[in-house]
């Protein structure tokens, strides 16, 4: 192992220790002077939002069909997958022609971990995240999220299905 | 309307002899008022500034925004602070000296308040003009150093004691060599007179000490002055992100906000000092005036038919000289703590006993030779004169050179010594 004997690096130094320390210090001075006509990089939010993926771990919503219907068919396997308990409730049963119908379907934001989970498990590629971070309430039970403050419309999940290169609509 | 005007411009003319009716007592009252007001708002704007500037001129050195909410571009910010300040929890725990604590932040802050008065802001603007100004002022700024030690004492807490202790052993040791670099000044201007050693400095940019005379004795002095004022890169006393805040640890709302101002204070008043000393104080870079070489005083002065105002509007922009100045040195501080890097305890003090004293005596013998025998040479003539300034510059030159070598031979076997005792 060739470690340098700092004794003798200090010893072959050329240059008085006075003048490289001035050298360095005129150095950092003409640094800390450049960066005075420079933009700055703040960002000043809440004026300007912040420019974020379309992955972004944002709050979860649940897309419909392009024509407004609902496009969960209620197999639970996101309040399976779910690492938080009893985050996700789903009460779900069949109507007369076997089609599956969602009467209650809420999230608890205040508990969730943004993990994702469940947005990777959804067989129909219901339950999205979206961009939106700002979630803040005044109230524990108000950061419970519901069936219709989660639901995008028709429009608005065709959006967010082109924007991420997917098929836009829906049957 | 004729008529009025007529009668404004009858009341006009008879100003001069209203003002010269009016007995002796007024214009002396109104003067020394005047002083007053000033030297005290002087002190109490220039805190308030300082307070909004080092935070956006940091942040400037760093790319961001500084303080921009509250009011435009963030002006009110100290006002806010002010507010924030004073309407804290004044904490005391009872093992604390009730007395000394509320005595320490009034002992740092008097005697740098009081300075206000001795630093001349133009030619007639000067709280008190005395024949040993110069003393008095590095005598009031010694005394803050009891308010520091109190400070750590009395907040019974063992980090607080620690950085008290620190901060005074920092201040009194800065003393030798601020006090030093200054000696110069005196002996070529020939007074201790604040106001004498400025106007010998009169007649342009090259005849200011710091620099046609000595830049290294200006140097020493504003790096002394630095550690004075327990600044970064000296600024371990209050090292924010270790000792927690040193001797300001316990206190909190109006007791801090007083050491606060006071340290902007004394950066006002050392800039202000540097200035004063080195820089010409209020003295104009292009010999007289502005004003006066285009005339603009004389002129307003006879608009208005006031002769008074022709002093003023000179006296005016002497401030302005003086201020602008005192800005960019205050800038340069700030400049430094957006630099370098915080001295550790020994370095701090083997920084000043083991170099910048023995620099600043040999700046002293240096400039005592050249005072002395530059009066012998320059009866020489043109010619000898030139000759000795070469001489003595060379010599001044080549003995700060060599003195640096021997700090770095001293610096080589420190090191040495430290590495040869570690491989056994």
């Amino acid at each position: 192992m060739s470690t340098k004997d700092p004794l003798s690096t200090l010893e072959k130094s050329e240059g008085n220790i006075v003048l490289e320390s001035i050298k360095a210090i005129g150095q950092g001075l003409a640094t800390v002077l450049k960066h005075h006509p420079r933009k700055a990089v703040t960002l000043e939010y809440p004026e300007v939002m912040p420019e974020l993926s379309d992955r972004f771990h944002g709050r979860l919503t649940l897309l419909s069909k392009s024509d407004d219907t609902d496009l969960c068919i209620g197999c639970q396997a996101c309040a399976r997958v779910c690492p938080c308990d009893d985050l996700i409730q789903i009460d779900m049963h069949r109507d007369d022609a076997k089609k599956p119908v969602v009467t209650r379907f809420t999230i608890d934001m205040g508990r969730c971990i943004f993990c994702g989970n469940c947005t990777e498990v959804c067989p129909v590629d219901c339950i999205k995240m979206l961009s939106d971070f700002e979630l803040a309430d005044f109230s524990r039970e108000a950061l419970v999220l519901d069936k219709k403050d989660l639901t995008l419309s028709g429009e608005e999940s065709d959006a967010w299905r082109a924007q991420r290169g997917m098929n836009p609509t829906v049957k | 309307m004729s008529s009025l005007l007529h009668k404004a411009a009858q009341l006009w003319n008879q100003v001069p002899e209203l003002w010269a009716s009016l007995p002796d007592v007024v214009p002396i009252t109104l003067a020394g008022l005047f002083i007053f007001a000033l030297t005290a708002i002087m002190g109490l704007l220039a805190a308030v500034i300082m307070v909004l500037m080092e935070r956006k001129v940091l942040s400037w050195f760093t790319q961001r925004k500084g303080p921009n909410r509250v009011g435009p571009a963030g002006i009110l910010q100290s006002i806010a602070d002010g507010i924030k300040l004073l309407t804290k929890e004044d904490i005391m725990t009872p093992a604390q000296d009730k007395f000394l604590f509320t005595l320490a932040p009034a002992i740092f802050l008097f005697p740098v308040f009081a300075l206000y008065a001795l630093v001349p802001f133009s030619e007639a603007l000067i709280g008190a003009s005395l024949p040993l100004g110069l003393l008095v002022v590095f005598a009031l700024s010694s005394v803050s150093v009891i308010g520091l030690v109190l400070a750590g004492w009395s907040s019974n807490n063992k980090f607080s004691l620690l950085g008290g202790m620190r901060s005074a052993a920092q201040a009194i040791s800065y003393e030798v060599p601020l006090i030093m670099s200054v000696i110069g000044v005196v002996l070529f201007s020939g007074s201790a007179n604040l106001q004498t050693i400025i106007q010998a400095q009169s007649g342009g940019i090259l005849h200011w000490y710091g620099i046609a005379l000595t830049p290294l004795s200006f140097i020493l002095f504003y790096i002394a002055s630095i550690a004075e004022l327990n600044r970064v890169p000296f600024d371990l006393p209050e090292a924010e992100s270790e000792l927690v805040s040193g001797y300001n640890t316990e206190y909190s709302g109006m007791k801090f906000a007083t050491f606060f101002l006071a340290e902007y204070a004394g950066l006002f008043i050392l800039s202000a000092l540097t200035v004063a000393l080195f820089f010409g104080g209020y003295t104009s870079p292009f010999g007289t005036t502005v004003v006066q070489q285009l005339g603009i005083d004389v002129g307003v002065a006879q608009w208005m038919r006031l002769p008074q105002l022709q002093s003023l509007i000179i006296n005016g922009e002497q401030v302005f000289w003086m201020l602008s100045k005192t800005y960019i040195f205050i800038y340069g501080a700030m400049l430094l703590r957006g630099t370098l890097p915080r001295l550790k305890p020994d370095q701090l003090m083997g920084f000043c006993w083991k170099f910048l004293i023995p620099l600043s005596l040999i700046n002293l013998f240096m400039l005592a030779f050249y005072k002395q025998f530059s009066l012998s040479f320059a009866s020489d003539g043109w010619a000898g004169s030139w000759m000795f300034m070469v001489l003595a510059a060379v010599v001044g030159i080549g003995g700060v050179l060599g003195f640096c070598k021997f700090i770095d031979t001293q610096f080589r076997a420190n090191v040495a010594s430290r590495f040869t005792a570690e491989s056994k």
